[in-house]
Order: structure tokens, then C-alpha cells, then sequence
């Protein structure tokens, strides 16, 4: 409480000195008057240096500055503690805005939140909404555009780790996703580590059928077709999250992978995650017409 | 007088600087005296060594002069980073790191929100992840190892400067620094960035 009021004082004096030198000194160059050659200033090089007076609407402009700060000072913070008669804070004024704003897009999100996916997929207003709710929470990892890099899915394909359909969308974006896939060399040797990635490409091997017959088929499946249970990936197909070439492939055996999709309920309402699936439904759409 | 200020340049330098210090006077040094710019905000603790010697490596690498830490109480600001700095969030820090660009974005709670592994191909190559960025790629960090022995006399000389640590810590710092890469040191110092509170995005 008396630092605070310290402070005021301080700030009072202060600008007061200030302010009061400063008009003290205009004051006193402005009554030097015209050019008066007996208290002339110093002479440059045949150059003289007058005392001419200073023009009063600079004065003018000068007088009106110090009255401004006066008010300002007396209506915001701006000397140590003291608040200010308005009580303005810059947090306050934040908080009023989100207020604000956050009443408008709740109304919207519960609008959208009512709708199925098909509908929404069709709703420009609401597909404008969800890309921007992409780009900031998902764009850092997913890419700009969805199209995923390299341990990052691509979320515009038809290639789905853990299923494609509406609800598991949502539940992946909401709870996350960990897909841990073993690392083979400490059970594998080199030779059979090549022939099963070359299977894993297509190119068909007797060592290679038996090395996946033994250890990869139990999640990857008899036909390479991957279970979504636990996202084992579809090995038949084109999409590939750690990258599709053969030394791509023999690291992801060989080191095993641990990819992890973070849970995103922790900061995202069950109306973003509803708008950001239908959102993704969408993009897919428009990526395999 | 006018004279005398104009030829003799010793005393033009002392009256700028009364000039100007009025300026700092009234705005800075009430600062000092404030609680709220002094005290840490609930929840802040002091960097552990690992955190410590990433938050050099940080300086190190000039990060500061592209990305902020300082998330003002603009509504859009907040939106996209999460709740507003608080003054008593950087008490800590010797000396902060507020930046003052965003080439690329703020960084002040940049904790949690990406996994290690993303920290991990982003900064050995930004394009492999961002394929827009132009953030220059710092593939050496995983090379290179922590100075161990360096890091128990930077808590100590942070506890100098009033950063709590203890004994035991400043003891224990080097076992806790031991075979790490200033990238491990990095990403534990980018993963603890702005979670002191609690419910930040």
C-alpha cells in the first residue's frame, strides 16, 4: 500500500520535472526574440547562429502533448502501481473480446455439432471453420494441405490406420493413437530382414513367405491387408507413413517405430473434433474425385 | 550556459543522459519494486539441468532471434498460442528470452504441443515436416554432447542471481547431464516451454 503510493509520487515528480524543463527551456528560447546580434549564438565559419523565436504552432503543439499525457496518466496505469481512475488493464480488455467472440463461434460449433458428416462435408461455412481449426492444431504435423510427411499421416487418402468412418475419426483425433510396431533385428538376421522387406515390396521369396508367415503375419494379416484394431498398416497398399522404399522399409522392420498421435481432447471440444472429421472426410473427397 | 553545453561534449553526454534517464525512471525502476514482476507465478519451477543446458544450447543456436516467447493479450494471439505471458513466468529466466521477431512462430508454450520425435525431424530438417519453411536446419545438434562439467556452476551461478536451486540439484546435475546430446537437451528444454500453467491452450 505505501509502495504504491511511493510509486505515484515518485511517477508525479518525475513527469512533473520533466515536463515543467521542458517548458521552462521553450519558454526561455522563445523569449530571445528576433534576431538580436549582441546575444547571437557562436559564428561558424562566417555562419551565424540566430535565436529566432520558436514558431507557435509548435509551441502550441508542444503545450497540447503534456496536457494529453496529463489526462492520459491520470485515466490509465501508467506510473508504477497506480491503476488508474479507468481501472483499464489490457487483460481485462482481452478477456471481454474472447467473451465476445467465443459466444459467436460456440453458437456456430453447436449448430454444426447437430449436423451428420455428409451434411457438413457440403457446408462452406463450416468447412472454412474446421480448415482453420486444422491449421492451427493439426498443420504442425499433419502439413498444410493434410498430405502428412514422412511419420506423419497423410490424412487425404483412402488409407486409414485405424479405420476411416466418422466416429473412428473422431476417437482417433480425440483420444490419439500410439502404433508400436516391434523391432525386428534382435530376433531377425540381416539376410532375413532383406528378404522380408523385398516381400513387403512385392517381390516374392520362400525365405521371405516364411519370415512373414512366423512374425508379421499375426498383425499384418495373411494377406498383408493390416488390422485396423490396432493399426497395423496394410502392407499391399501405396501409403506408406515411414516412407515406401526398400531401405525405408527394412529401417521400420528393423527399428520397429513407435508413432504417436498426441490426444487432442485435451485441448479440442467434442464440437471442434466433430467439424475436424468431417473436415477430413471432406478433404478426402476432394482429393479422390 | 547554452555555450558551455554545445562546446564542452563531457557535459552535452551528461545532460542526454539525465535527459533519458527520466524516461527509465519512470517506467522501469517502479518495476523492480513490483510483486508481480518479481515473484514467480504459481506453478514455475526453476529449469532442471537438462532443461538448463537445452535453454543454452537454444541461445546458442540463435532461436531467439527468429522465434518470440511472449504471447500478448491480443484475442487472436491467444487463440493461436495459448494463454497470455506472465511476467512472473520469466523470473527465472537469466536472461529472458522474449525475442523480439517471429520469423517463425512464439514459442512460449510450445510445451506438449508436438510430440519429441516431430522436435526430432524438425530440427534436423524444418522441409521435411514444413515444406515451406524457411528455417535453416541444425543437424549437428545430435552430434554434439553436453559440456557436463560446465552445468553445476551455471545453477550456481543462476542461484547467485536468486534462482532457487538446491544443493542436492546442483550436485546431481551432472549425472543428470551425463551422454546427452544438446538436441536431447533442446527438446526437454522446448517440451517444458510454457506448461507452469495448468490449463494453457
Amino acid at each position: 500500500m505505501n509502495m504504491s503510493l511511493n510509486l505515484v509520487v515518485w511517477g508525479l515528480v518525475l513527469v512533473f520535472l520533466t515536463y515543467t524543463l521542458s517548458v521552462l527551456l521553450t519558454n526561455y528560447f522563445a523569449s530571445k526574440g528576433t534576431k538580436d546580434h549582441s546575444r547571437a549564438g557562436e559564428t561558424y565559419d562566417g555562419v551565424e547562429e540566430g535565436f529566432a523565436p520558436i514558431p507557435a504552432w509548435w509551441a502550441g503543439a508542444m503545450i497540447v502533448t503534456i496536457v494529453f499525457a496529463a489526462i492520459y496518466l491520470t485515466l490509465f496505469p501508467g506510473m508504477g502501481n497506480y491503476k488508474g481512475l479507468l481501472s483499464w488493464t489490457s487483460e481485462a480488455q482481452l478477456i471481454e473480446k474472447q467473451i465476445e467472440s467465443q459466444a459467436v463461434l460456440q453458437e456456430k460449433l453447436d449448430g454444426y455439432f447437430q449436423l451428420d458428416a455428409d451434411v457438413l462435408v457440403n457446408n462452406n461455412d463450416a468447412m472454412k471453420l474446421a480448415y482453420r481449426i486444422y491449421q492451427n492444431n493439426c498443420a504442425g504435423c499433419h502439413g498444410r494441405h493434410a498430405q502428412g510427411a514422412k511419420h506423419f499421416p497423410n490424412l487425404t487418402d483412402d488409407a486409414w490406420l485405424y479405420g476411416g468412418d466418422f466416429e473412428t475419426i473422431k476417437y482417433s483425433i480425440s483420444e490419439g493413437r500410439t502404433g508400436v510396431m516391434p523391432a525386428w533385428e534382435a530376433v531377425l538376421n540381416s539376410e532375413q530382414l532383406d528378404d522380408v522387406s523385398r516381400l513387403v515390396m512385392g517381390e516374392a521369396s520362400a525365405e521371405g513367405e516364411q519370415v512373414y508367415g512366423i512374425y508379421c503375419i499375426s498383425c499384418h494379416g495373411e494377406n498383408k491387408e493390416g488390422n485396423a484394431l490396432f493399426g497395423a498398416p496394410n502392407l499391399s497398399d501405396s501409403s506408406w507413413v515411414y516412407g515406401g522404399s526398400l531401405e525405408d522399409i527394412r529401417e521400420s522392420i528393423a527399428k520397429g517405430r513407435n508413432g504417436h498421435m498426441p490426444a487432442q481432447k485435451r485441448y479440442l471440444g467434442e464440437e471442434e473434433i466433430h467439424l475436424l472429421a468431417a473436415y477430413l472426410l471432406h478433404l478426402g473427397a476432394k482429393n479422390n474425385d | 550556459m547554452i555555450h558551455l553545453i554545445e562546446k564542452n561534449v563531457f557535459i552535452l553526454v551528461l545532460g542526454i543522459l539525465v535527459a533519458i534517464t527520466f524516461g527509465t525512471l519512470t517506467e522501469l525502476v517502479p518495476m523492480f519494486f513490483m510483486e508481480e514482476t518479481n515473484e514467480p507465478a504459481e506453478f514455475v519451477k526453476p529449469l532442471g539441468a537438462l532443461e538448463l543446458e537445452g535453454r543454452d544450447v537454444y541461445i546458442k543456436e540463435g532461436c531467439h532471434v527468429c522465434h518470440s516467447q511472449m504471447i500478448r493479450t491480443l484475442k487472436t494471439e491467444v487463440q493461436r498460442y495459448g494463454h497470455q505471458s506472465l511476467a512472473g513466468e520469466s523470473v527465472y529466466d537469466h536472461p529472458f528470452l522474449w525475442g523480439s521477431k517471429r520469423t517463425g512462430p512464439d514459442l512460449a508454450r510450445i510445451g506438449g504441443r508436438y510430440t519429441d520425435q516431430w522436435h526430432l525431424i524438425h530440427l534436423i530438417d524444418p522441409r521435411a515436416v514444413v515444406p515451406e519453411s524457411n528455417m535453416p536446419a541444425f543437424p549437428w545438434l545430435s552430434e554434439n554432447k553436453i559440456e557436463t562439467s560446465q552445468t553445476p556452476l551455471k545453477m550456481a551461478a543462476l542461484r547467485k542471481v536468486g534462482v532457487p536451486y538446491t544443493d542436492a540439484e546442483i550436485e546431481n546435475a551432472e549425472s543428470v547431464v551425463a551422454e546427452a546430446s544438446e538436441m536431447d537437451a533442446l527438446i526437454a528444454y522446448l517440451q517444458q516451454l510454457g506448461t507452469a500453467l495448468p490449463n494453457k491452450r
